[in-house]
């Protein structure tokens, strides 16, 4: 009994310091790892005295990000550095662009997730593998008849319209993770409603929807957030600088004027857009988390 | 509220047949309790009357009139799913009042009539509460009260006791009956415990395989089953049904291992008849202090299940197992060791199905 004991004792002198020490060195490698390029773009956003390289401020300062918001950008840096006056525009933009996408998602995906989820019909296994196939399909792939489409529909530099188009890349996958939602409310529920004399569509507004309601929250913050984050598509769709979302805008930054080190770049602006272009997601997830979590496929309770 | 009708009455899922040609008729004000084993066909024949499913053939009339073609929502039924299926975002009240809002009723009237329901509820104080702030038995009655607050055709209950844990359930069976008695609402309640459905129904109506089995007041289903299947399914602990062989010279009943001489009065009706099976209930079934084995059966107890107060005795006969139900102070005094006697207290009790069509051969 004793004997075990001690063996025991010795045995975790030996083991555990060493493992303790090696998490924090993995730990810290990952932490750098992630966290260094988010630290570099905090640093020199409120820097009164903006650079290439990441440093402490010199100073802190709040102007830069005011700025953008204020639609009046400082600029920053030596005399030539490129300066884009369009900041502001491109959050709205962005605005737009993931806004008009996230209605047209929410309202095309609960619609159509709710009649594959309640209706009998021939092949809908197939249709639901060639929506799943085509949600993981790179929207790049499709982008020769995309930009001709769009081309003959006179909606290139529109910012709605491509709003749409942005939309039908992530309508397989919202169809699908809504269906699950749906699935998992009773029929009993609208069976109720209809008995109690509601019409099928009345019962979907007054008692489906209501009970899918942390699935429209998930699909609605997803599809904001794949359409905030959307790159190829408005990249050739959208032509026009002012126009541009805060993707294109930001890259466009260094494809103007790359330079060898790029150190012609007005660095505070841009690092002060770039936060505000990150701070959406991390609002927004903070709010939605709780639904987000819901996304298991178990029974909505009912009571 | 409506007498309802079913006329050769068919529902087909593709090739399974789901109920096949039932005529019923339920009386208005009558609780009628559908019951049978899961996939008989009671749930699809409570779903024909709300509309929820089209019948294959045969109509469902409410008061006369044939609705086959009328929808759902015009069917003024009420249906009340498995306890407590509330819509969990609306308050209590704005459950009770969901059938109203349905069509439109003034804000005032509504009111009026969900807080009058909610008083012959006694429901009152919930009125302002979310659904998952009640318990189990509050629920049943906000749900029962959606269900009154339109003054239905008829109410149709599906199984709403089957989630509810034993003890709360004895509860809420009597509470319905009570609602039900005081809403005197056709109603149409369909389980597939025989229990629930012999304590609360008016008439029960038997089914298996989506046939009618048997219909009326649950004494008669108790004390004159009409074939095998309601003998067994009815009564807890089941009917002891027995093998035998029916010897017309010598008047007796071949058991195998024991015989049984077989009563004056139904000699009649089985002349003629070699293979049957006996039925007899436990409780007309008791241990013999002194058996003479010749109106009795000699066995060995297998075993004995003390339930507080009564005792249900398993005894090996032959080849036979038969159960007996006896009050649990005779049963302690039995000596579990030696054999035993079993006699029939009431020979005009028993029953007698033939083995082929499983019909009673007595009460047709």
């Amino acid at each position: 009994m004793s004997d075990i004991g001690k063996k025991k004792n010795l045995l975790a002198l030996v083991v555990s310091p060493t493992p303790t020490v090696l998490k924090y060195v993995v730990l810290l490698a990952i932490l750098l790892y992630v966290f260094l390029p988010l630290a570099w773009l905090l640093l020199t956003a409120v820097d009164t005295n903006p650079g290439a390289y990441l440093k402490l401020p010199d100073g802190l300062t709040f102007g830069y990000i005011w700025g953008i918001i204020t639609s009046k950008p400082i600029k920053s840096g030596s005399g030539q550095a490129t300066h884009p006056i369009y900041m502001t525009n491109w959050i709205v933009n962005s605005l737009v662009l993931a806004s008009v996408s996230m209605v047209v998602v929410v309202i095309c995906a609960s619609l159509a997730s709710y009649g594959l989820s309640r209706l009998q019909m021939r092949g809908k296994g197939v249709l639901m593998t060639i929506l799943l196939l085509a949600g993981f399909m790179p929207a790049t792939a499709k982008i020769l008849p995309l930009f001709r489409l769009c081309r003959q529909l006179g909606i290139l530099n529109n910012l709605p319209g491509i709003g749409v188009v942005v939309a039908s890349g992530s309508m397989g996958m919202m169809i699908w993770i809504m269906k699950g939602f749906f699935d998992n409310i009773p029929r009993d529920l609208e069976e109720q409603a209809w008995v109690y004399g509601y019409s099928r569509i009345r019962a979907l507004f007054k008692v489906v929807l209501p009970a899918a309601g942390p699935g429209l929250a998930v699909i609605a913050f997803l599809s904001f957030m794949r359409a905030w984050g959307a790159f190829t598509l408005p990249l050739v769709l959208i032509r026009k600088e002012s126009l541009f979302p805060i993707s294109i805008g930001i890259s466009s930054v260094l494809f103007a004027d790359p330079g060898e080190l790029g150190l012609s770049v007005d660095y505070g602006s841009i690092a002060a857009l770039c936060i505000l272009y990150a701070v959406p997601s991390v609002v927004i997830f903070y709010f939605f988390r709780k639904h987000l979590m819901s996304i298991r496929l178990t029974k909505i309770e009912v009571r | 509220m409506a007498v309802v009708t079913f006329e050769n009455m068919t529902k087909y899922f593709g090739k399974v047949g789901a109920v096949k040609g039932l005529n019923l008729s339920i009386n208005e004000g009558e609780f009628m309790v559908l019951l049978g084993p899961s996939g008989c066909g009671k749930t699809t024949t409570m779903r024909l009357v709300a509309g929820l499913e089209k019948a294959t053939e045969g109509t469902v009339s409410f008061n006369g009139q044939v609705v086959n073609n009328v929808p759902v929502r015009e069917r003024n039924v009420s249906m009340v799913f498995q306890i407590g299926s509330l819509f969990p975002h609306m308050s209590v009240f704005n459950n009770i009042a969901f059938p109203l809002h349905a069509v439109r009723w003034p804000k005032g009237k509504i009111r009026t009539r969900v807080e009058e329901v909610a008083e012959q509820l006694q429901i009152e104080e919930l009125l302002t509460r979310r659904p998952h702030e009640l318990s189990g038995g509050q629920a049943q009655r906000v749900a029962l009260g959606r269900g009154l607050v339109r003054k239905p055709e008829v109410l149709l209950l599906d199984e709403p006791l089957a989630s509810v844990d034993a003890k709360l359930r004895d509860e809420l069976r009597v509470e319905i009956r009570k609602i039900q008695e005081i809403f005197k609402c056709t109603t149409i309640y369909v389980t597939h415990d025989q229990v629930e459905a012999m304590s609360i129904a008016d008439r029960i109506t038997v089914m298996n395989l989506g046939e009618l089995q048997q219909e009326g007041a649950p004494d008669d289903l108790y004390s004159k089953p009409s074939n095998l299947f309601v003998a067994d399914f009815v009564g807890r602990p089941p009917m002891n049904l027995l093998e035998c062989t029916y010897e017309e010279t010598s008047g007796l009943l071949n058991f195998g291992a024991f015989t049984l001489p077989l009563p004056e009065a139904v000699r009649g009706k089985l002349s003629g008849r070699g293979e049957l099976i006996f039925g007899v209930r436990p409780e007309n079934l008791s241990i013999a202090t002194e058996g003479n084995g010749k109106n009795t059966i000699k066995g060995k107890i297998y075993v004995m299940e003390n339930l507080g107060g009564e005792t249900i005795i398993t005894v090996d006969a032959g080849e036979h197992q038969i159960r007996i139900r006896t009050g649990s102070d005779l049963a302690s005094q039995i000596d579990a060791t030696k054999d035993i006697q079993i006699a029939i207290n009431n020979i005009s009790k028993v029953h007698f199905f033939d083995k082929q069509t499983k019909e009673n051969l007595v009460y047709k």
